[in-house]
């Protein structure tokens, strides 16, 4: 059993999930920021620093566990001539965005979410492009890298507001102006919303037939079939999502503060199911390899 | 302004990673082959540039030393001298790094004499 088969993408969940965290909760203050209170603002930074943190984390360790699945032992991951391979790649380029990007994010998490949007956007753009520069994204040129970063930016919208929207939901159970703050937050959401994943759903679906090649390669390949997992994954993703528009948030809407305890539980499983797709995600674009062209 | 701003940064970030897959197209003896002959060299052949890492011989379990001179060179073929070998039937694995930074690997196996 080759160790580095799990421990890289292990690696690759921990960067998505800085990512997430980073650039879900500055597009959360960018888009939804002039209905936050101070304590949610406050708790956005927070979130965009530990996010952050673990980016910065994920970084330093994507390099040395690279290089070990390159040489295939432990000792590879420590060996200068292995490491400084990796570097030389893309991988070094794209380590360099994220940590800029990550860096930048832990200095200026409160500028960040404040609707500075050349902070915030040099920020975001910095990490998604460092997934754009590196691996299978760059197998069809500018078309999939710009494709990618797109995704990204629209899977950052969507599930960088789980954290935010659930502290919420807890809050307004027993206090009304967090109430008013969720309504308020989740009627733009839902706007937002429908936009963005249709947006994640186009460039998802282009991006699929650039990288498999074929239909017959989604079901005939490993790359194909994990790929089929994360669609039936995001497939359950929007039926949640659409359980929280038309029947959770117009509730909370109309002052249902069970709804909001609903929503709160609604939300924690999509938040299972978005970890879930990070996992699947996370193996395709390390351990498992592109099907063969035809 | 501050769209136009981004996308041009955008662009120039990625400029860098103009870098294709590369993984293995073919290798001589093909994977499965039975030769009559013991050969006198391994051919892997990528799709693009990539970097042979590792590359280990066995026959039955036990390692075969190789000449690795042929290590850490971007080429699309690489071609491994093989000492004198005997009848039996012989595990390739290989790992190689790929001109998009990809880690590749596999493994292939041949048989010599009957």
């Amino acid at each position: 059993m080759d160790i580095w088969v799990l421990i890289l993408p292990l690696v690759r969940v921990i960067l998505y999930t800085g990512m997430m965290l980073v650039n879900g909760s500055i597009f959360y203050g960018l888009l939804l920021g002039a209905q936050m209170t101070a304590g949610s603002k406050a708790h956005l930074a927070g979130l965009v620093r530990a996010g952050a943190l673990v980016g910065l984390a994920a970084v330093a360790l994507q390099v040395p566990a690279s290089a070990g699945y390159l040489g295939g032992d432990v000792a590879s991951a420590f060996d200068p001539l292995y490491l400084q391979l990796m570097l030389e790649t893309t991988l070094g380029w794209s380590s360099l965005l994220a940590a800029a990007g990550f860096i930048m994010a832990v200095w200026l998490p409160r500028l960040a979410v404040k609707y500075h949007i050349p902070t915030g956007g040099l920020i975001c753009l910095l990490i998604a492009s460092a997934f754009a520069v590196h691996g299978h994204a760059t197998t069809g040129g500018m078309v999939t890298r710009l494709l990618l970063v797109i995704h990204l930016a629209c899977v950052a919208v969507w599930l960088g507001a789980f954290l935010p929207l659930h502290r919420l939901c807890r809050l307004a159970t027993d206090d009304p102006v967090a109430l008013l703050e969720l309504a308020q937050t989740g009627r733009r959401f839902a706007q937002v919303g429908s936009i963005t994943v249709a947006l994640l759903l186009v460039s998802g679906g282009i991006l699929a037939v650039f990288l498999t090649g074929s239909v017959t390669a989604m079901v005939a390949t490993d790359y194909g079939l994990a790929l089929s997992g994360k669609v039936i994954l995001v497939s359950g993703l929007l039926g949640l999502a659409a359980l929280n528009r038309y029947r959770l948030v117009p509730a909370v809407d109309s002052g249902e503060r069970a709804a909001a305890a609903r929503l709160s539980l609604s939300l924690r499983l999509e938040m299972l199911i978005a970890l879930a797709i990070i996992l699947v995600t996370s193996l395709l674009t390390t351990s498992l390899d592109l099907p063969m062209p035809p | 302004m501050i769209l136009r701003t981004m996308l041009l940064l955008v662009l120039l970030v990625m400029a860098p990673a103009a870098k294709a897959h590369s993984p293995l197209v073919a290798t001589m003896p093909a994977d499965g082959a039975v030769l009559a002959a013991a050969p006198d060299s391994l051919q892997l052949t990528f799709k693009g540039i990539a970097r042979l890492a590792r590359l280990s011989l066995a026959r039955d379990g036990a390692d075969i030393p190789l000449d690795m001179d042929h290590l850490m060179q971007k080429a699309t073929q690489h071609n491994v001298p093989l000492p004198a070998l005997a009848d039996g039937r012989y595990k390739v694995r290989w790992r190689a790094l790929s001109a998009d930074g990809h880690v590749i690997k596999g493994t292939f196996a041949f048989t010599v004499g009957n």
